[in-house]
């Protein structure tokens, strides 16, 4: 037996060759964001035929900044989902933390920008309620944030007490960052480009970003690794938060007025670009670039729909039916990839 | 022998003694282990290694005794404390993260980090490089673990004992179980290398035949005590045997069952990427037993047959008619019931008492005119748990309380009430201690004497040898060969189960 292992050993060595027809096609369908990008060209192609206003600077302009709230919010949404949870939360959490934080930044205006601060701290609270609930008091995701999704759209009309904020009360500089741009290029678009930017980097080069993966990959491995999965699954709805809160600023901002009604669905929205975008709702699998062009693809398909005339029930049922059809689409593939990695696997024994 | 040259052994255990809910698991068990040795651990299931190995990797605390490493007492509170000290267990059922790379899962938790607190990428990929070349495995780091076999990914997890320089004491918990002869003769090279390099490595195996010329030590435990310890060399298998079994191996039972009409009949079934081609029948009274290694598809092919993957090839036949395969609910209506490895989560509603779990499927015919009878159910799991020897405070007693022997006699118990045609069993005596062991075999027998048609998939080949009337052998998901019971012997099943990957490793 020991000999013929000596053989084994010595052709161990070319696993490539023989396997590449089907190391070609795994790796084809684990790259998401190509299909993602492909069904954004598609999407934008079907639009600029059936509407001629479509195409053009001015609304591709109004597709970036719409799209780059989306896109941050969908980021942090991406970073939970990648954990195999759900945060149902992130609307709520805009309306909360636009309409308290600039509340605030109202009140407080001589403090000047760095007030910005606010809106993002509350959301990082928001975050953290819900990492506290779902990391450490063990409820469900999709429980646990559903009530916090009541319960800080509760806390944001309790705030108003019927009261709106309009935005041209709010100081210049508010405005201004929002309205900003730099070479020519909106302030928003960079601040969501610097996000995903961002994000995806920590994912990639920090730990916490890649047990994050691992964590979403196999919680039950996780103990054996050392890691805690309560405290990565926390900090993953903090970051949500953190984001979230960010987006909220914005959004708000862009809103003219703030209201706790704010950004309602939005949970779905951000939640639709990130399955869309490829994150897998079963964990570990998936980037915020896939996020972050689902997102933009969900932006346009808006967008699109409002030129046509389309009525805002139309736009819920083509949202919905996107999350649904992402979701078949993620589990063909899924089980498609499955297979191959067993024929894989069978080959490679074979040698 | 716990002293060599002055040196103090790599480990030495004295008196260790555990016990759960009054079962000792093991009974002042000590043996030593010297440095750079290979010392294999044998024994039955039950016997009480797997605790060992809990003991010494800290997942489970001794209630008594003392485990010295290098001559210094340690007390591991977790695996990742054991770890730190050296002392590591690979088990047969890795814990990996299939999404990731092998380089990932080599350093996840201990991430090789650059000034900035940032994961060193470029490092990590050659260090896990330099790991793999290190254990002589030509392994690329970069490749997804998903895709690997599972003799690859003992190889990572081998690379990762090592990440924190060399581990003192490596633990392999059944290793070659679902191995390939050829990737267990990389194991062995790797082990090789690791002894040259002053690993010790405790061997655990219930197959002594394949340990010999790596081995220099055995220890067999039985029953959670320790029998002996001796060197390998020039021991014969079957002193081994009987030390491990302490008695003579049970014969076939020989009763003349009636076989009867054909139940199921599976033609060229196939399932994209488990298995190709598999046919077969199994008639009333008759047992058919399925043998190969773990892996080879056997749950599958079974799984398949009972509706709940959808063949991609073939047909399969109950009582004579074609059947589409769909779903398991069409299965059990034809009369075809599946009894999975996993009793707990797949077999029993474990919170629920025996009568419950007993009457569940039959409680609508047990029920007069809808209404439930709860007295006249419990007088029926009574009459159950006597009559299958089940061992309990009483059958209101949810079965979540019971041994693992005795919550298969429930499982069992449920399909003696309702009688299905055909009952295909998987591993159905896995964990279960050898007095049950022998009474699920009887009642196993008694099902099949009843007229059931029993397909029983099973690893432990002397229990197929004592029940079945014929024994398929599966390899690599193919039917490779088909034994009446009189020309089986463990010896011929092993061979066939491992033929055609000797062939294509050479």
């Amino acid at each position: 037996m020991s000999r013929s292992s000596q053989g084994g050993m010595a052709e161990a060595g070319n696993f490539g060759t023989p396997f590449s027809h089907l190391a070609r096609h795994i790796a084809l369908l684990e790259n998401r964001v190509l299909g993602v990008s492909v069904f954004l060209g598609l999407v934008a192609l079907f639009f600029s035929i059936l509407d001629p206003r479509f195409a053009n600077i001015a609304n591709a302009d109004t597709i970036a900044l719409n799209g780059s709230i989306l896109v941050i919010v969908a980021c942090g949404e991406a970073i939970v989902v990648l954990t195999r949870n759900f945060d149902l939360s992130v609307g709520s959490v805009v309306a909360l933390a636009s309409y308290v934080g600039l509340d605030i930044v109202r009140l407080h205006h001589s403090i000047g920008p760095p007030l910005v601060i606010v809106p993002i701290l509350i959301g990082g609270l928001c975050g953290a309620v819900n990492g506290l609930l779902v990391a450490y008091a063990g409820v469900p995701s999709v429980i646990a944030t559903l009530g916090t999704m009541s319960i800080f759209r509760g806390l944001a009309y309790l705030y108003a007490a019927g009261a709106q904020i309009n935005v041209k009360d709010l100081p210049g500089w508010v405005v201004g960052i929002a309205a900003s741009h730099v070479l020519g290029i909106s302030g928003l678009v960079l601040t969501a480009f610097g996000v995903v930017l961002g994000i995806g980097l920590g994912l990639r080069y920090l730990r916490t970003g890649r047990q994050i993966y691992a964590i979403g990959s196999n919680p039950d491995a996780a103990q054996f690794y050392g890691l805690s999965k309560p405290l990565i699954v926390f900090r993953a709805y903090l970051i949500c938060g953190l984001l979230t809160g960010l987006a909220a600023f914005l959004f708000g901002v862009r809103a003219g007025y703030i209201v706790p009604y704010l950004a309602q669905g939005l949970e779905l929205t951000a939640l639709a670009a990130v399955v869309v975008g490829g994150v897998s709702v079963l964990g570990g699998s998936g980037n915020v670039v896939g996020a972050a062009v689902g997102a933009i693809a969900l932006a346009t398909i808006n967008n699109g729909l409002i030129l046509l005339g389309a009525s805002d029930f139309t736009r819920q049922f083509i949202e919905g039916a996107a999350i649904v059809v992402a979701v078949i689409v993620d589990a063909v593939l899924q089980a498609r990839l499955r297979t191959l990695l067993a024929m894989l696997r069978r080959s490679r024994r074979k040698q | 022998m716990s002293m060599q040259d002055g040196q103090p052994a790599r480990l030495h255990l004295e008196g260790i003694s555990k016990s759960f809910g009054g079962i000792h698991a093991l009974e002042g068990v000590g043996f030593t282990v010297g440095a750079g040795a290979v010392h294999a651990l044998l024994g039955e299931n039950g016997a009480g290694k797997s605790t060992l190995v809990k003991i010494l990797t800290g997942v489970h605390a001794p209630d008594s005794g003392v485990v010295l490493l290098d001559g210094m007492p340690c007390h591991f509170r977790s695996p990742m404390e054991a770890r730190r000290a050296g002392v590591v267990a690979v088990y047969q059922d890795p814990k990996v993260f299939p999404h990731l790379d092998v380089a990932e899962n080599i350093f996840m938790g201990i991430h090789p980090t650059s000034r900035l607190g940032t994961v060193d990428r470029h490092r990590m990929y050659r260090r896990a490089r330099e790991l793999l070349a290190g254990l002589g495995v030509e392994l690329d780091p970069a490749s997804l673990v998903a895709g690997l076999s599972i003799g690859e990914i003992q190889f990572v997890e081998f690379a990762r004992a090592m990440t924190e320089g060399m581990a003192r004491l490596l633990i392999l918990d059944e290793p070659t179980a679902s191995l390939t002869p050829a990737e267990t003769g990389r194991l062995f090279a790797v082990v090789r290398r690791l002894r040259a390099r002053g690993c010790s490595v405790i061997f655990i195996s219930h197959r002594i035949e394949e340990l010999s010329g790596l081995v220099d030590t055995v220890t067999v435990l039985r029953d959670g005590r320790h029998v002996a310890t001796l060197p390998a060399a020039g021991l014969a298998e079957a002193e081994v045997v009987r030390l491990m079994v302490g008695r003579e191996a049970g014969a076939p039972i020989n009763r003349a069952r009636v076989v009867g009409k054909e139940r199921l009949r599976v033609e060229r079934l196939g399932l994209a990427g488990r298995f190709d081609d598999i046919s077969f029948a199994v008639r009333a009274g008759e047992i058919v037993g399925l043998a190969g290694l773990v892996g080879a598809g056997r749950s599958e092919i079974a799984q398949t047959i009972f509706g709940v993957s959808r063949p991609s090839a073939g047909h399969v036949f109950v009582n004579g008619q074609p059947v589409h395969v769909r779903r398991p609910r069409q299965m059990l209506a034809l009369g075809v019931a599946y009894v999975p490895e996993d009793r707990d989560q797949e077999g029993l509603i474990t919170p629920l008492s025996i009568t419950h779990n007993l009457v569940l499927p039959i409680q609508r015919r047990l029920a007069r005119a809808g209404i439930l009878r709860p007295r006249f159910e419990r007088q029926l799991a009574q009459s159950v748990t006597t009559d299958l020897q089940i061992r309990s405070a009483g059958v209101d007693q949810p079965v979540a309380s019971l041994s693992g022997g005795n919550r298969q006699k429930v499982v069992l118990g449920k399909w003696l009430g309702t009688m299905p045609s055909v009952l295909i069993l998987d591993e159905p005596t896995h964990g279960i201690d050898v007095g049950a062991k022998a009474q699920v075999h009887d009642i196993i027998e008694r099902l099949a004497g009843e007229g059931m048609a029993i397909l029983m998939i099973s690893s432990d080949l002397p229990e197929l040898l004592r029940l079945a009337d014929r024994i398929l052998v599966v390899a690599d998901g193919r039917m490779i060969r088909e034994f009446a019971r009189s020309d089986a012997t463990q010896e011929a099943i092993m061979q066939a189960a491992t033929t055609p990957r000797r062939r294509a490793a050479e």
